[in-house]
């Protein structure tokens, strides 16, 4: 301090002397006030080295800091996996001979296997002691003084305005030791009307100087509310024991814990027609699995709130839900509904009491914006074998991500890895917001949704009574208004004067190419030719685009098929996946199934004569088509058979009551296959006996060694005689 | 296995009797054989269209042939010769003449050409077509220009000579040879050692020692129809057979005459005869009809093609157990593949849809009709979305049933250029009704200039 004041001194002097030399100077230059600065706090500046742990396993908790590179003014991000040995520097101060300040990173202590303070080639080990949780800090202690360093000293002389301080910094740039000097005139006084808070852009870990170049505090936060301690020197912030954090964050896994609780869920193992159909996709990869580990969210009522990104077909498979409490018993649990838009369901214990260590989850109910700079938890879940597994990821909010639905979240980092699933909590336990598979991505992206809106779906149960377990036929579920569309291409656009409404509503339209009679789209008017845009349902609030894509036409061209394919090749088709008729779960059917569903109102937007018009209907049941169809599997032939549906018998250009049953697949080796029949052929009579059904098929078969079978192709008959083997 | 041959064997006459044949140096034998037919080895280059990129391109091909009488008659492929445009010969003794298309059987790959000789040129050395068939074992020359190379002869056996090829037209079947056949030996022929023609190679497999020759005994069968009608003229009735016994398939009728009828042609006599899959036919005009196996139908269906058309002739079948008569009249079969004609500006090549070309098309669009046959790959109409096999239904709002129809629009659309460049297409993709805005205002020839 003395040493400071008497350099301050020397300093007016030089200004005095000066002044008596040249009137006109009033003072030292600029630039020599800055390197006085510097020259007075640069031998308090050090750098920390963190070494984090390697063998942490997959649950461990995880971290991502984010901070304000002072390099290139950006916010660069660090994160455990990316950082494996190296070391991660951070600036520190020194402010007593064995005691350093620096940015609290908020990682929970076991992350962390040592910690160095380095500076111009020495190192001594250094740990962690106390937390400013105020003011973002944490103090280390030395183990030994580092030679060549010398602690800064603070004035008690308060600078008269924030913009005209000056702000020491130091970093580790390049490998080497920086510092620096940041004047005050280029900052700003920014106010956050979210917030109500008017702040300081203070460079983040600077000491910072005030006029007279004598450091009054160290910013670790940026920006600092202008009207907090932001000028108060480090002795006058209130700390905490390290282990008081460490013991909140254990209380805070603890509280979470109880309000998850591990779901198991089956699928029934259903033949692949009809629901191997994959309508999205997403990270968490349930719709490929018979067997779901997952979890859920307790709710306030016995419910529990789970993230599942099935299908309407896939969710009609599930025949098992069961709680798994953290002794290892079982409760079954029931299925209450599932959410239109984001890819979660709500399920109930069954017998409608909770367990009692199950406790709900608390949701945030301040706004989102006020969590501006709050430290924050992600926390990544997951069922590992009927136990919870959970990581947090702590962060400070330093800003906020827009995301489809046109909210501002903060960025968190959460449930990335398959399995997983995330939301994110104030140190409070309160979730403030949960990451859900989007159903209307076409890629099952997981977006976050916040808890005001998680409330909202919650209380008014808009569930999609398309997605519900089911048994038998009624898994197979496909909302349609009756029309066959094709791809709208530009040209098409163009000629139907429909580019401008398409660019603004932000769909590729479909052109209706034949509108099936009896059904809601030709008793609401649609006509061929007509240009679908959107739907819109669930009173307005849901939308989706009515769109074809070019991969959905055309399909399999038979002709070129039987052509050129052998009779090996010809055996591996599987009539599931290629079929040349249309498909009447793929398409708009699919969107609307997924959005609105069998019996839902929606409103039709769509373009005829180059006018927009819209139309009210209500989506029926899809007619049984051929993925719902039913079968009929001939094991002694070795051959699948179904009943022609109605695009069927429209490819076949079979009657109304013209027999015939479809060969939908046929086994290589097997006595169907040695005598020629073939996928996607018409088996019109047995013996003679015309064949109406896949199921009169079995019958007719049943007990005989030779049969006959009328086949045909498109046009082309012939008559095939399978010999059946007893095994 | 397309493939264009043309071979060349003379022959010197040596005949081997089989017992005079220690006698004989088998040198000699063979040396006698290509000295007979190699003066008449044609070899022929031809400048074709090609439409199957959807721009009006030509090619030059070559293949093989073989004169059959002085005044200049030469037998060869109809795949030779198909869509040709100029077809020059060159015979053994290095003179070369243009030649016409006398007569062509698509169904049985053979054409008849004329030499363009200017009058009173003498007589060219003529090959004898034999009426005899083969046997297994029999030494054969085959003759030609394999991938190019003129006056090429090579040697083998008869390795069949009853093969039945069931992608390769109804009425042959066909001789298998192991001679060296190549792209290029098409039309040529296949030579006994007694310097007699015994066929006209016709199809290769590039993998191996089997190439196929249509019999000459089968090809005298059509050649006074290819030299008056220009062309086979086989008549029709529609039937679709299958064989009594089908070792490949495991499928054996319990019957020892007739023949199973698999089905029948849309509109054909068959079926308005009201014939039926399962049924069976036993008799044609009151000679027995068996049908074995597959290698037996080649010969009825040259026995049904062969009728006179118009007359009706009585057929008997059995149907569940009761033999049956019936009155069936045979027509002719006419074409059996479609006109075709490249559209360069839209970028496409129309086709008429020919139920024997293309049956599956002819199942969507029962009344005929065109179709895409080919589309230019960066051209308008493949950028407009159409694709190859799009049946066109609609022009411009007004239906579209034949090529002339579509001419019609094409040169319409070429007048009213550039003041109008789109046009309105509705095709049937798959039996689905699909709808296209046809932009032909780029100009593919602009490119080329």
């Amino acid at each position: 301090m003395k040493n400071h004041m008497m350099f301050l001194l020397a300093l007016g002097l030089a200004a005095v002397a000066a002044l008596g030399a040249k009137p006109e100077n009033r003072g030292p230059s600029r630039c020599e006030r800055m390197n006085a600065a510097i020259a007075r706090h640069a031998a308090s500046a050090v750098t920390v080295q963190i070494f984090f742990k390697t063998d942490l396993d997959e649950d461990a908790d995880d971290f991502d800091i984010p901070y304000l590179c002072p390099n290139c003014n950006s916010v660069h991000h660090r994160q455990r996996d990316r950082n494996g040995e190296k070391p991660y520097p951070m600036a520190g101060y020194l402010v007593a001979p064995d005691r350093v300040l620096m940015q609290d990173l908020v990682i929970s202590s076991n992350l962390v296997s040592r910690m160095e303070v380095v500076r111009g080639g020495q190192k001594v080990a250094a740990c962690p002691v106390r937390r400013y949780p105020a003011e973002g800090a944490l103090e280390l202690k030395l183990s030994a003084p580092l030679p060549g360093t010398k602690p800064l000293v603070f004035a008690s002389v308060p600078p008269q305005s924030a913009t005209e301080c000056s702000y020491f910094y130091n970093v580790f740039d390049k490998g080497l030791l920086v510092s620096g000097l940041v004047s005050g005139e280029s900052l700003r006084v920014r106010h956050f009307a979210d917030i109500g808070k008017t702040m300081l852009d203070v460079p983040q870990n600077t000491v910072v100087l005030n006029e007279a170049g004598e450091a009054v505090s160290i910013a670790f936060c940026s920006p600092m509310p202008i009207e907090a301690s932001t000028f108060s020197a480090p002795s006058q912030w209130k700390g905490e024991e390290l282990g008081a954090g460490e013991a909140r964050l254990t209380e805070l896994k603890r509280k979470l814990r109880a309000s998850l609780v591990a779901v198991y869920i089956h699928r029934a193992e259903e033949k692949k027609h009809g629901s191997g159909r994959m309508i999205f996709s997403s990270s968490m990869d349930d719709e490929n699995k018979r067997d779901i580990d997952t979890l859920g969210y307790a709710l306030g009522n016995g419910e529990l709130l789970v993230p599942l990104s099935l299908n309407a077909s896939q969710t009609a498979e599930i025949d098992k839900l069961e709680a798994v409490l953290a002794d290892g018993t079982r409760r079954k649990l029931d299925f209450v509904g599932a959410f239109g838009g984001h890819a979660a369901v709500v399920l109930r214990f069954a017998d409608g009491s909770v367990p009692p260590e199950v406790k709900p989850l608390v949701f945030h109910q301040g706004p989102i914006p006020a969590l501006f700079q709050s430290l924050i938890y992600g926390v990544t879940a997951a069922n590992r074998d009927g136990k919870i597994a959970l990581s947090l990821s702590s962060t400070r909010v330093k800003e906020f991500e827009s995301t489809s639905d046109g909210t501002y979240l903060p960025s968190v980092s959460v449930g990335e890895r398959k399995g997983r699933h995330g939301f994110a909590v104030t140190p409070a336990g309160e979730c403030f917001m949960g990451f859900f598979p989007d159903r209307e991505s076409r890629y099952g992206q997981v977006i976050g949704v916040p808890a005001a809106k998680l409330g909202e779906m919650l209380a008014k149960r808009d569930f999609n009574p398309e997605y519900a377990p089911r048994t038998g036929k009624d898994r197979i579920r496909v909302a349609w208004m009756g029309v066959e569309a094709q791809e709208l291409t530009e040209e098409l656009a163009r000629q139907k004067k429909v580019i401008g409404q398409l660019a603004a509503y932000e769909t590729r339209g479909a052109l209706v190419s034949r509108v099936h009679p009896g059904t809601p789209a030709a008793q609401a008017g649609l006509r061929e030719g007509d240009v679908l845009l959107y739907a819109r349902g669930g009173n307005g609030k849901r939308k989706v685009e009515l769109e074809m894509r070019d991969m959905r036409m055309g399909g399999l061209d038979l002709a070129e098929l039987f052509q050129h394919a052998d009779d090996t090749r010809f055996l591996q088709i599987d009539a599931d996946e290629f079929s040349p008729w249309p498909d009447v779960e793929g398409g708009i059917n699919e969107a609307l199934t997924t959005k609105f569903g069998i019996g839902a109102k929606i409103i039709v937007a769509y373009v005829r004569d180059g006018k927009k018009l819209e139309t009210e209907m209500t989506l029926a049941r899809a007619p049984v088509h051929y993925r719902s169809a039913p079968r009929h599997k001939a094991k002694a032939l070795g051959a699948v058979f179904a009943d022609v549906t109605f695009e069927v018998r429209g490819y076949f250009k079979l009657g109304d009551d013209a027999p015939g049953v479809l060969v939908c697949k046929v086994q290589a080796g097997h006595p169907a296959a040695v005598a020629g029949l073939r996928p996607l052929e018409i088996v019109t009579h047995v013996n003679g006996e015309p064949v109406n059904s896949a199921k009169r098929l079995g019958e007719l078969l049943r007990g005989k060694d030779e049969v006959q079978l009328s086949v045909r192709r498109l046009a082309a008959t012939r008559v095939v005689r399978i010999q059946i083997k007893e095994k | 296995m397309r493939f264009l041959f043309g071979l060349v064997l003379l022959p010197f006459a040596c005949v081997a009797a089989h017992p005079a044949m220690q006698a004989t140096d088998f040198r000699d034998i063979v040396l006698n054989a290509r000295a007979k037919v190699f003066p008449s080895l044609v070899y022929v280059r031809v400048v074709c269209k090609d439409l199957t990129e959807g721009r009006n391109e030509k090619l030059t091909a070559s293949g093989s042939g073989v004169v059959i009488s002085k005044d200049g008659e030469l037998l060869t492929n109809h795949h030779v010769i198909d869509k040709a445009e100029e077809i020059r010969c060159l015979l053994s003794d290095g003179s070369a003449y243009e030649a016409k298309v006398v007569g062509s059987d698509k169904d049985m790959d053979i054409a008849l050409l004329k030499l363009q000789r200017p009058g009173g040129s003498p007589d060219l050395p003529a090959a004898e077509l034999t009426p005899d068939h083969a046997e297994i074992g029999d030494v054969v020359l085959a003759m030609g220009a394999p991938w190019g190379l003129a006056r090429s002869v090579t040697m083998g056996i008869i390795s069949c000579t009853d093969r039945y090829l069931e992608q390769c037209g109804p009425y042959t079947l066909w001789y298998q040879t192991d001679a060296a056949i190549s792209p290029g030996n098409s039309g040529g022929p296949l030579v006994d050692t007694k310097g007699r023609v015994v066929g006209i190679n016709a199809r290769g497999n590039t993998r191996g020692a089997q190439a196929f020759t249509i019999p000459s005994p089968t090809i005298l069968e059509i050649l006074p129809n290819l030299r008056t009608k220009g062309g086979a003229h086989w008549s029709w009735l529609g039937f679709q057979f299958q064989p009594l016994r089908d070792f490949d398939r495991n499928t054996y009728f319990p019957y020892t005459n007739g023949v199973m009828i698999a089905g029948t042609d849309i509109g054909s006599p068959a079926r308005k005869a009201g014939f039926r899959p399962g049924d069976r036919l036993v008799a044609v005009d009151g000679q027995g009809v068996t049908v074995r196996h597959v290698e037996d139908l080649p010969a009825l269906e040259r026995r049904l093609g062969r009728l006179p058309c118009g007359t009706a002739i009585a057929v008997a079948y059995v149907r569940d157990g009761a033999q049956l008569a019936a009155k069936l009249v045979p027509c002719e079969k006419g074409k059996v593949e479609g006109d075709e004609k490249v559209f360069p500006r839209w970028g496409f090549t129309a086709k008429e849809i020919n139920r024997f070309n293309e049956p599956d098309l002819a199942f969507h669009a029962p009344k005929g009709g065109v179709y895409v046959a080919a589309t230019d790959w960066e051209g308008n109409a493949a950028n407009s979305g159409l694709r190859r096999r799009d049946i066109i239904v609609e022009f411009d709002g007004a239906k579209v049933a034949t090529l002339g129809e579509l001419d019609a629009f094409y040169q319409k659309a070429l007048k009213d250029l550039p003041a109008r460049t789109r046009v309105d297409v509705s095709v049937l993709r798959q039996g689905r009704p699909l709808r296209f805005v046809l932009n032909y205002q780029e100009d593919p020839e602009k490119d080329d200039q």
